[in-house]
């Protein structure tokens, strides 16, 4: 009885997809040797998923970065370890346009790890470039939906960067 | 102001232009190693699960009634009077209405039983008793048919025997049954059997399984599978002689596996992971 589907290539997954992943989780961790880790472990479960395996896997393996990573943010700044970290990880403040991207990037990991992980989870997603309808697979939703969780989503950001930063910016 | 454009512009602020190049060789030798622990972690769990398995077959008496999972067989309905138990209850032994002689005509017979699959000097013999309308039958099907056809039956070291055994409770069941077999006499089984399990829950809900046939067989082929269902009694011969087995097995309930090894028939149900099972295989096959 021949039952199997055409095997999904995890090789070459892996190769065409690792860099965007690392990256992803490095933009919001800002350690880069800690976003390899977890894009690693990311791709682990991806392995151990077989049912992932298929035309849906890199919508899959991205949110299950981005989840490492919002989860990595929460720890690190439960751990006060945040500020140390953050601080390594970014380029010498040299030129002033750095620092203030730098200073700006601390800011916006705090308000990510701030707010409730679902909707730093779907800015991420969004920030990331998925489109409405892989959003809605990705965090199982009706696509109509999509647009009202976003904009309540950038609501909370917001303000918990208002309520954190001040200004009106 | 533009709510969007705003938090865009803050989340942008997480690009960092620092050329950062990921090292994809040094996360693949992470990721081999990864793959080798839990290798090691699974041989270790197979040696356990191959001890208690046989530590279970040799104490502990075969329970076809216990069954966590699949489908069990209405209390009301266990009195129903089956067929005589036969030792054989394949297609061919069905449509020669002699089931007594089963076993020799099995044996000898020239026509291929499209039930059968595998090596017919196989040393051991699983036959899986199953209900197309069973979830727990699909999911075998899906998950572990695949795995065992093709780590023993291909090799040769297993024979596949299926069995029909729709359950009361589940309306179209037994018209699948007919299906299936209709389409194994076209010599279609394999993939009606396939077919069945994968759409069992869109013709569960309305009974229009020849729509989900029709996608798959020929024309010609499902021609011959419907005239098959509409006017051939000896389908349901057929399936009435595998319930009859069932029941001689001890069996009411499905998904549900019959071990043939050495003149023994062992029932597993519910049936086990296939990790578990294997183990369970290998030890039979180096005694």
């Amino acid at each position: 009885m021949e039952t199997r589907e055409a095997p999904f290539d995890f090789e070459a997954f892996f190769q065409a997809q690792y860099g965007g992943i690392a990256r992803s989780i490095g933009r919001v961790v800002g350690d880069h040797a800690r976003a390899e880790e977890l894009a690693v472990e990311a791709f682990w479960k991806l392995w151990r998923s077989p049912r992932a395996h298929g035309e849906n896997a890199g919508g899959w393996v991205y949110r299950t970065a981005v989840r490492l990573a919002l989860n990595e943010l929460r720890r690190q700044k439960r751990s006060m370890r945040y500020e140390l970290l953050s601080r390594d990880g970014t380029p010498s403040p040299t030129p002033e346009e750095a620092h203030a991207a730098a200073e700006e990037r601390e800011q916006v990991r705090r308000v990510l790890a701030a707010i409730n992980a679902r909707q730093a989870e779907l800015l991420l997603l969004r920030s990331g470039g998925l489109s409405y309808n892989d959003l809605a697979v990705a965090i199982d939703v009706k696509p109509a939906s999509v647009g009202t969780l976003i904009g309540r989503a950038q609501h909370a950001f917001r303000q918990e960067y208002l309520k954190q930063f001040g200004g009106t910016k | 102001m533009n709510m969007n454009r705003w938090v865009d512009d803050r989340l942008a602020a997480l690009d960092e232009a620092d050329g950062w190049q990921p090292d994809t060789a040094r996360a693949r030798a992470r990721l081999r190693e990864l793959d080798r622990q839990a290798r090691i972690r699974r041989r270790w769990a197979w040696v356990a699960a191959a001890a208690a398995s046989l530590g279970l077959l040799t104490f502990v008496q075969p329970r076809a009634c216990a069954m966590p999972r699949g489908c069990v067989q209405n209390a009301t309905e266990k009195n129903v009077t089956r067929p005589a138990a036969t030792p054989a209850a394949t297609p061919a032994v069905a449509s020669a209405a002699k089931p007594q002689a089963a076993p020799a005509a099995r044996q000898t017979s020239a026509v291929p039983n499209y039930k059968e699959s595998g090596s017919p000097d196989a040393p051991i013999t699983c036959e899986v008793y199953s209900d197309y309308e069973c979830p727990s039958c699909a999911a075998l099907y899906r998950d572990i048919m695949p795995l065992l056809v093709a780590d023993y039956v291909q090799t040769g070291k297993v024979k596949l025997l299926h069995r029909d055994f729709p359950l009361p409770q589940h309306r179209y069941a037994k018209l699948a049954a007919r299906y299936a077999n209709a389409a194994g006499q076209a010599g279609q089984y394999d993939l009606a059997v396939n077919r069945l399990f994968q759409t069992q829950a869109v013709w569960s809900t309305n009974g229009d399984i020849e729509a989900q046939l029709a996608s798959m067989l020929s024309p010609e082929a499902m021609r011959k599978v419907r005239d098959m269902v509409e006017h051939d009694s000896r389908l349901d011969e057929t399936v009435a002689a595998d319930q009859a087995m069932g029941m001689n097995d001890g069996l009411h309930a499905t998904p549900t596996l019959v071990i043939v090894w050495k003149g023994n028939r062992q029932t597993i149900s519910p049936i086990p992971s296939y990790t578990f099972l294997k183990s369970y295989l290998d030890q039979l096959a180096r005694q």
